[in-house]
């Protein structure tokens, strides 16, 4: 199976031609700090190698490996297969920032099914840290700016159940990024649309909050809000933009669907069974989601999802365990289910190494 | 000084109502928006700019740049405010906001110093003072305010800073211009007067130097600047500035505030588009400062013959004049003397020659003379070096003597370097060129013209690769790759052309340079270096890659 270096900062998966590397003892011999083509001093093949990457005249010394367009340092663990990295799209508001973070906290131990985080890639924790400082320094979380994915980038190296290890990487766009994404130029962003490119799966998140709106209007024979429509509106944008890009590359792209802040849903007793204490299997997560998207009118927006994309897995989370009100206190928050979408993309991976 | 209307682009997090949209959006702002003067490519520009600016903490960041438009220019200071609104769930968001002026073409105004100052003076207190829910509304009616601003013209004593702070924000904004790597530059305190001072000193670039110029202040990453001031963080600026970046500042600060010549005319100048070119330019002005107390002797004491008493001296005293010139003098002054006596010998050996044929017998009395005319040549070098090496000051110099240093160097002659004219060398390539152009299209052997051209006119091929890569970074892998070429190629020791044809068809494609092929637009760069082979085959098609640089090279020398 043929696997690449990601460089996350660039979203550009090397192969062994566009790959820099240094030897720290042809280094000290020759006084000469510059990467070499690694061709040149690594030898040719492809990813992954049966051993450590060394150097051709000092078969002992590991080499060092570089991203040739930024230079930066890359992790030779840093290997990703044809599945690429998962895509995280949401509309504003939708919860992607914290979703995001607290996966990352959940998985540093192993979850039921054995899978865990065994080491950030890069400077993905550090970045991670800068991205909710708000909710240490403020109690609050910030909104996300929309920057070409050249920061909030993250990957991990994580362990799956046979022990075998793979990379994965999210790039946390903002939602006004997703939402206007038929109408985004390349010249401005053309790191998201890298990173776009080498999406192989994606976590859908729709903000479960509007969802509930939705259905009490429904319910109450009311008006939907602006905001109820907007986000409804930009949800199907969203899935329809990513959809053509999946179809112009023939190729079969995983999704979970995750409705988020689902503790403001598990208060009603229709929706109860998004409570982590309730037991609901994976099944029943997924039907119950299809009925609560059914509920709150996104019939149209599932039918794209299930057009475009399969599998399918639709789950319901919620990051804090709670309403997100001010402050937030780290020792209160009680994820809920966070790691279900992406155990559930993970599931049908095949194990590189 | 000049009273300019304050053009705005505001954007937030917050909604001015529910039947906004949410997220990071523009603010409307009726007659005062940018969007009713500035045009649609400055204004994609700066909208795309100003979504990537974040503030790096609890401060307002600050990002300055300038745009090109048509009619001129646009001097543009943005202003991000954190922790001032809040969107529609409740997370504390941002306020950026763009002032922009129009500035007239050929003007150097300290536009972005005066932005600064008004965008300083803005009521932002009061603006925090409001409701959370009131304060972007209550932002846009202050603006209503600021309707123009009293813009001055740069001069020296407003650029009146300590000269340490002028040669590391310069050193610091050179460093990476244009590359927006976003590079952290520490600076001295005070901190306070930070951004209005790095405004003031910016007005020290050339304003067409400035256009690919952009710095910020108190800003996280992410945001598409070259350069990030700050007090506490950040390297020195000789860190980030090779030295011999930091030598031209140095030098260019020297002339800049101890030349008593007016030098504003360079900073107008719409040609100074590059580092490099500042510094054709400062390489003009700059023997009037670098060679201390000299000055030129007025006009009526050059000519000798009405002064033979005093002592003939050198104009300019030795322990004055730079290592660098003093080499050079000395190596050009040998090598006349060379030239001369070689010249001169077989001028004399040929008329002792014809001597001895009319007087067999005669004894040669050619000594005394031949000492006499060597003296005399030599002390014409002298005299002919001294005036070489004053010639471009003194070409332009008016009788009045109030010529500007600016005068000195203009525009037109800045680049005359470049310019092709009779120069037999460029003459000789031009045929070479034209030659091998013409038997390639005769045989179909590209490779082989490409081939000759390289062993007989290697300095040709290798000052074109030089150029051809001037605007990568210094240290882009096919940068350095094509500069080792053409050295192995200066040195007649290029063994296989392999290499740079794949190179140099990578940097001519206008495609990602790096050192591939795979992307290359087989038909774009045919048509655009009007090739006729009919190969497609860009990766091994040898024949097309060398008529393609061929063509190239003739495009360089028509």
């Amino acid at each position: 199976m043929t696997m690449w270096v990601l460089c996350k900062d660039c979203w550009l998966r090397h192969d062994a031609s566009t790959l820099l590397a240094t030897c720290k003892q042809c280094v000290a011999n020759t006084k000469i700090e510059r990467p070499e083509p690694l061709v040149t001093i690594g030898g040719a093949g492809p990813f992954p190698r049966p051993g450590p990457l060394v150097c051709k005249k000092h078969p002992t010394e590991p080499l060092d490996i570089y991203c040739r367009e930024c230079r930066g340092a890359l992790s030779p663990r840093s290997l990703i297969g044809s599945e690429g990295v998962v895509a995280l799209a949401g509309d504003t508001l939708s919860g992607k920032t914290s979703l995001l973070w607290v996966i990352s906290e959940r998985l540093r131990q192993a979850s039921a099914s054995g899978v865990y985080i065994r080491a950030a890639i890069g400077n993905s924790d550090q970045e991670m840290k800068r991205a909710v400082r708000g909710i240490f320094s403020r109690g609050q979380i910030a909104p996300t700016q929309p920057h070409d994915a050249d920061i909030r980038n993250y990957a991990w190296e994580i362990v799956l159940p046979s022990s075998a290890s793979t990379v994965i990487a999210f790039h946390d766009a903002a939602g006004e990024l997703w939402s206007g994404l038929a109408t985004l130029p390349r010249t401005s962003y053309e790191m998201f649309y890298r990173y776009l490119d080498l999406a192989g799966s994606m976590v859908f998140a729709i903000d479960g909050e509007r969802l509930m709106e939705s259905i009490e209007t429904a319910a109450n024979g009311g008006v939907s809000t602006p905001e109820a429509r907007e986000a409804q509106t930009h949800e199907l944008a969203i899935v329809d933009a990513i959809a053509r890009r999946v179809r112009a590359r023939s190729v079969r792209m995983p999704l979970a669907a995750v409705v988020t802040k689902a503790d403001r849903l598990w208060q009603r007793p229709a929706w109860s069974l998004f409570h982590p204490g309730n037991g609901a299997t994976s099944e029943e997560i997924h039907a119950a989601v299809r009925d609560l998207l059914l509920a709150a009118g996104r019939k149209t927006l599932m039918d794209a999802i299930d057009d475009a994309f399969s599998p399918v897995h639709y789950r319901a989370v919620s990051a804090f365990g709670h309403a997100a009100e001010p402050p937030l206190r780290i020792e209160a928050l009680r994820p809920a289910r966070v790691e279900e979408p992406l155990l559930a993309l993970l599931d049908g991976r095949v194990p590189p190494r | 000084m000049a009273e300019v209307e304050i053009l705005h682009r505001l954007f937030s997090h917050a909604a001015r109502d529910e039947w906004a949209e949410s997220g990071w959006r523009n603010v409307p702002l009726d007659e005062r928006d940018a969007r009713r003067d500035v045009p649609a490519e400055v204004l994609h520009e700066l909208d795309g700019l100003m979504a990537k600016i974040v503030p790096a903490g609890d401060d307002t960041a600050w990002v300055v740049r300038r745009f090109a438009a048509a009619n001129g220019t646009y001097a543009c200071v943005i202003a991000c405010h954190p922790g001032l609104v809040a969107d529609r769930g409740g997370r504390i968001g941002l306020v950026s906001h763009a002032r922009l002026v129009h500035v007239p073409a050929g003007q150097a105004w300290l536009d972005a110093a005066a932005l600064v100052e008004i965008a300083e003076s803005f009521a932002i207190a009061d603006v925090r003072a409001m409701r959370p829910e009131l304060r972007l509304q209550g932002y846009v009616d202050l603006l209503s305010e600021e309707s123009t601003a009293s813009i001055r013209e740069v001069t020296l004593s407003e650029l009146d800073l300590p000269r340490a702070f002028l040669s590391d924000m310069l050193v610091g904004a050179l460093a990476r211009i244009s590359r927006r790597e976003q590079i952290r530059v520490a600076l001295p305190p005070p901190e306070q007067t930070l951004i209005a001072d790095l405004a003031r000193a910016w007005a020290a670039i050339p304003v067409a130097l400035q256009l690919t110029s952009a710095w910020a202040t108190g800003l996280a990453d992410g945001c598409p600047v070259d350069v990030v001031f700050a007090v506490s963080s950040g390297k020195p600026p000789r860190d980030v500035g090779s030295p011999a970046l930091v030598d031209f500042v140095s030098r260019y600060v020297s002339v800049l505030l101890d030349s008593p010549h007016d030098f504003s005319a360079v900073l107008r100048n719409p040609e100074i588009t590059s580092v490099s070119k500042l510094n054709d330019a400062l390489q003009r002005a700059e023997p009037l400062s670098r060679i201390g107390d000299f000055t030129p002797p007025p006009a009526e004491s050059v000519d000798m013959k009405k002064d033979r008493k005093k002592a003939p001296q050198s104009p300019i005293p030795h322990a004055e004049i730079d290592g660098d010139i003093h080499t050079e003098l000395d190596r050009q002054f040998r090598a006349m003397e060379t030239s001369l006596r070689t010249y001169i010998d077989q001028r004399f050996a040929a008329m002792e020659a014809r001597a001895t044929q009319r007087e067999p017998k005669a004894a040669p009395t050619w000594t005394w003379q031949r000492g006499l005319a060597l003296a005399g040549i030599i002390a014409m070098t002298v005299l002919v070096t001294w005036a070489l090496t004053r010639k471009p000051l003194r070409e332009p110099r008016r009788d009045d003597e109030t010529t500007t240093i600016a005068e000195t160097m203009p525009a037109e002659t800045i680049d005359d370097a470049e310019t092709p004219t009779t120069d037999p060398r460029m003459e000789a390539r031009k045929a070479a060129l034209d030659k091998v152009i013409a038997t390639a299209e005769n045989d179909r052997k590209w490779g082989e013209g490409l081939k000759t051209l390289i062993a007989e006119n290697g300095a040709m091929v290798s000052d074109a690769i030089a150029e051809a890569t001037k605007g990568l970074p210094e240290n882009h892998t096919v940068r350095v790759e094509l500069s080792a070429i053409a050295k192995l190629i200066d040195d007649g020791k290029l063994q296989s052309r392999d290499r740079v044809r794949d190179l140099l068809i990578d940097v001519l494609s206008g495609r990602r340079i790096d050192g591939r092929l795979d992307d290359v637009d087989v038909d774009e760069i045919k048509s655009r270096y009007g090739v006729k082979s009919e190969s497609k085959d860009i990766v091994k098609g040898f024949d097309l890659q060398s008529e393609i640089i061929l063509r190239w090279l003739k495009e360089k020398y028509p």
